[in-house]
């Protein structure tokens, strides 16, 4: 059996302790390096605001040492003078490059030369839990050449930003990923996301809240789905306005059409259960039956007798559609049509 | 140390870190990877719902109608969800299966200690149950995961932080400081090795009900339930019966969290405490096991326990220890707190209660009590104030007899027995002054309209305090909530100066800092302002009251609820009660009473006439002021009726 006096017990304790002390100042460091060598490439941008609440900062991001710089398309840019401030404090007067109003995106042009920048074709693609890096101007509090704020969080989740219509405002509907970080706040939109290794991974949004639940989103918008629009921007090619997806057709659908009468409609969300069924209608031969309660138009969520009749305003009389009804705690699909 | 062993682990220890820090050069990637296979391996428990139909705002809190997280608890279609999510009582609730098909699922039990609902789906797809941790398990500053399924993926969304607190919300939960909110609420919080700590859940040790606590959203502290404690009771909850908060049926004499001994002002005819043959007067020294010493550790012990459990309980009773056995109930009859039938003299000090005002028909008047009276003992006991005098005929023992008072009547020494009746609802006749002081002394205080300013809080706040205003006599306050919107500065004098005057009474109007709605986080303002008006002037604590216009009075019953121990009356005019908070029920010493005026052509009257109903049978009086023709404010003599409520609320 080894006897060690209790000091030699305490100092080999810590030496180990020291060891592992030591492994961590280096990934610390590692982290102070990989921050330090990012918050060069970004951005404080100026322009317009400042009233009722509107904010006249944003942040944004180098990709090019040439200074092309990346930020979101908002109201801040609404003005023919928008500022960009350096890392190290120098000013430049922005040109705007061009804007994508789907993704809401925008890039600017300074006249400066040798600066650090995002490699976009080195653009990382993030996995959930994920530890990353959000770089921005939070609430305006870094000026002049203060660097940027950073914050640490992981990937929350990726998903699609408006799985749904009408659920999020706004016209991109693409995947981002969901922050579990605060990057929600004034001044953020624009920032930069990126993985522990200071690589970009995304454009941090807009704020938006998550009209689903009602909570604030922390989100960006993954790298991979902003580089074909940049290029397109900065080679001057224009790009086609977002489908406007709001145009009903000319000969929309509705529950006439079909033989379904309603519950009426009374409440705020007044669940849309059947009422009655028009004989010899196609929902009659469909099988739908009166207290079924409609709740999927295809694959929409329908949340109210409101909801079920906007959604239907949306089709075209000639389609087919599926819906999904509950009867009893059966969920039972009809395949329906107007003109059978 | 003693063993070589010791070395070993030590180097296991390092070197198992050392991996992990130099992995972590490259942003974490080892703990990335370990947060990944948790959510992997506890993945298939987190269950996605979907509710349809059901209320747009439950209260003031807009419920959104997105999905919503559970965690099923066997692996026949139960699981377990935070009540937040069914807040707004859903037509329909789906279910979506680790098939990917959504099925639909019914309440079958809720919790209403923890604010869980159990659900059952109907599907023969099987679940896979979620492993459980023990709450002795768990380490403060261990790793933990918040999930949920809210987003449309195939991957639960994820939260990472650390285990914050494992004995929050009077021992009911656990707390954490990664991300929760309703995109995970109903979700687990786990461990690195995926078992679950937790049901996360809102919640806040102030407020019940499904929505308190949910302003706390992604702040930095968030709760969960931990699993282990709720699954004993699956069972019960299977067979379709509700889980309720266990009560002893006791009243305390402390009114804050700190207040010690733990002394029983009064027991709860009929309840857990009365059957254990608990008796007014004792001190609750031990609960279960733990030592008692002051309120806070009576509700810790208490906090955890449902109806149905039986527990070890010693009191002190003079020298003397009794231990005794209660089971809780989550049902305890409404104390009827008793009533003498008069109002104190104010103002006054030395000897004896001088009678301001008998009430007719009371027990009082019967046993011949005249104004101008003074009652000097109570159950052989001198009485020196008002206050003493109402807290022992309010913790009277009814079954110990009639209450023995002795009186000096012009000099001369009176006995009666008065055996106490109910609080009244009544609102008086034109009552007598309630002073006999001299020539008023100065103020002392600004007096007129004078702004109140909480420390680091925006809105504002004005009192109005009367021309006749004097520190030596107790005045009432009463805090009017306008609509928000409605607040009008230049109003606040031609409305309330008249009456203040008359009854001696300070109006505090606090104003909303959105013209939309009031937010509840605005109750802890109006606590404050309140307290602010409370320090500067002498404020009979037993005439506080707070009420207001329609939106206004169902904030003011949120701030009443939350603050039982600074306000004893709320005024409700044409104001929805708060949907789904619990009522108050009565207590001997933290009293309240209510005054409602309302139209019936209001939106509210059903709700209304739903929870007068439910005020009185929790014992609670209600004062119903005859209905207006049509929606509004109060005129002029409806003012002078409410005034005339608070001025009696000193009652004994």
């Amino acid at each position: 059996m080894i006897t060690l006096p209790r000091t030699g017990w305490l100092s080999l304790a810590f030496v180990l302790l020291a060891c592992v002390a030591t492994e961590r100042m280096a990934a610390a460091q590692a982290l102070r390096e990989v921050i330090d060598d990012t918050q060069p490439k970004l951005v404080k941008i100026y322009g317009a605001g400042g009233l009722r609440g509107l904010e006249a900062y944003q942040s944004g991001l180098l990709i090019s040492d040439t200074g092309h710089v990346l930020t979101v398309w908002s109201y801040v840019l609404d003005t023919d003078f928008v500022t960009v401030t350096l890392d190290d404090g120098r000013k430049f007067e922005a040109q705007l490059v061009g804007h994508d109003p789907r993704l809401e995106i925008a890039v600017l042009k300074i006249d400066a030369r040798d600066l650090p920048a995002f490699e976009l074709t080195e653009a990382v693609d993030l996995q959930i839990a994920d530890r990353v890096l959000a770089f921005s101007n939070l609430y305006g509090v870094a000026t002049g050449n203060e660097p940027t704020s950073v914050l640490k969080g992981v990937v929350a989740a990726k998903s699609n930003l408006m799985a749904r219509r009408g659920v999020f405002k706004t016209t991109y509907g693409g995947p981002v990923y969901v922050l579990d970080a605060m990057t929600n706040n004034p001044g953020a939109p624009g920032g930069a996301l990126t993985d522990g290794r200071g690589r970009l991974a995304g454009l941090l949004g807009k704020e938006l809240r998550n009209s689903q639940n009602n909570t604030w989103l922390n989100y960006a918008i993954p790298a991979a789905e902003l580089i074909a629009s940049i290029d397109n921007i900065i080679a001057g090619r224009t790009l086609p306005p977002p489908p406007d997806e709001a145009m009903p057709p000319a000969e929309p659908l509705n529950l006439n059409l079909l033989g379904i009468v309603l519950v009426p409609d009374v409440l705020d969300r007044t669940p849309p259960f059947v009422d009655h069924v028009e004989a010899g209608s196609p929902a009659e031969e469909a099988g739908v039956r009166p207290d079924d309660l409609v709740l999927f138009l295809g694959e929409h969520v329908v949340q109210s007798c409101r909801i079920l009749r906007e959604q239907l305003g949306m089709l075209d009389r000639a389609e087919q559609i599926t819906i999904t009804v509950q009867r009893g705690q059966e969920l039972i699909e009809f395949t329906l049509a107007a003109d059978p | 140390m003693k063993h070589p062993l010791c070395i070993l682990s030590l180097l296991a220890l390092a070197s198992a870190l050392s991996s992990v820090a130099s992995a972590a050069d490259d942003g974490d990637s080892a703990l990335n990877d370990a947060v990944r296979a948790a959510v992997a391996e506890a993945g298939p428990s987190v269950m996605r719902i979907e509710t349809f139909g059901g209320l747009e705002k439950v209260g003031d809190v807009l419920i959104g109608s997105g999905p919503s997280t559970g965690i099923a608890v066997g692996e026949d279609g139960y699981v377990l969800c935070s009540a937040y999510s069914f807040a707004q009582q859903p037509t329909s609730i789906l279910v979506t299966m680790p098939s990917g098909k959504r099925a639909a699922a019914k309440v079958i039990a809720r919790d209403h200690s923890r604010m869980l609902v159990l659900l059952k789906v109907n599907s023969e797809e099987k679940l896979q149950p979620a492993e459980p941790v023990a709450r002795t398990e768990m380490t403060i500053g261990q790793t933990a995961i918040a999930l949920g399924r809210t987003f449309d993926s195939d991957t639960p969304n994820v939260s990472v932080g650390i285990l914050s607190a494992t004995n929050r919300i009077w021992g009911k939960a656990i707390q954490t400081d990664a991300k929760i909110s309703p995109s995970n609420y109903g979700g687990p919080l786990i461990d690195l090795h995926g078992k679950v700590l937790g049901i996360l859940v809102p919640m806040s040790p102030q407020g019940e009900g499904a929505l308190a606590g949910a302003q706390w959203y992604d702040s930095g502290i968030g709760f969960a339930v931990p699993l282990a404690e709720v699954l004993p009771h699956l069972d019960t909850m299977k067979r379709g019966e509700d889980l309720h908060p266990g009560k002893l049926g006791v009243s305390l004499s402390g009114k804050d969290n700190l207040s010690q001994p733990v002394q029983v002002a009064a027991v709860l005819p009929g309840s857990p405490a009365s059957k254990a043959g608990i008796e007014k007067d004792d001190v609750i020294v031990e609960v279960a096991g733990q030592k008692i010493r002051w309120l806070a550790q009576l509700k810790h012990a208490l906090g955890p326990r449902y109806a149905g459990e039986e527990l070890a309980i010693t009191v002190k009773r003079g020298d003397e220890n009794i231990e005794t056995s209660v089971t809780l109930a989550g049902d305890v009859p409404a104390y009827d707190t008793p009533f003498l039938g008069v109002l104190p003299m104010r103002g006054g000090n030395g000897k004896g209660v001088a009678v301001r005002y008998v009430y007719p028909k009371s027990p009082a008047e019967e046993a011949g009590l005249k104004a101008g009276d003074l009652i000097v003992r109570c159950q052989e006991q001198d009485v020196d104030s008002a206050d003493q005098l109402r807290n022992m005929v309010g913790t009277h023992d009814r079954k110990t007899g009639p209450l023995a008072i002795e009186l000096e009547r012009d000099g001369k020494a009176v006995r009666v027995a008065v055996e106490p009746g109910s609080l009244p609802e009544q609102i008086p006749d034109p009552l007598p002054a309630a002073h006999s002081l001299d020539e008023s002394p100065q103020p002392g205080a600004a007096i007129g309209l004078v702004p109140i300013k909480v420390p680091e809080i925006a809105n504002d706040a004005f009192a109005f305090v009367p021309a006749s205003y004097r520190p030596d006599l107790p005045h009432s306050l009463i805090v009017w909530l306008d609509a928000p919107g409605e607040f009008d500065k230049e109003r606040i004098e031609p409305t309330w100066g008249g009456l203040s005057e008359k009854h001696n009474s300070i109006v505090l109007v606090p104003r909303a800092s959105n013209v939309d709605a009031w937010q509840p986080t605005e109750s802890e303002f109006v606590r404050k302002a309140m307290d602010e008006v409370i320090d500067k002037y002498n404020i009979d604590d037993d005439r506080v009251v707070v009420g207001g216009y329609q939106a206004g009075g169902t904030f003011a019953a949120i701030v009443a609820t939350a603050h039982p121990d600074a306000v004893r009356g709320i005024a409700l005019v044409d104001a929805a009660p708060p949907a789904r908070a619990s009522l108050p029920t009565s207590d001997p010493v933290q009293r309240l009473s209510v005054f409602v005026s309302a139209s019936d052509k209001s939106k509210h009257k059903a709700q209304v006439k739903q929870a007068v109903e439910a005020l009185r049978t929790n014992k609670i009086p209600v004062s119903v002021l005859s209905p207006t023709p049509e929606p509004a404010p109060l005129d002029g003599q409806q003012r002078e009726h409410l005034s005339r409520w608070v001025d009696s609320l000193d009652r004994i």
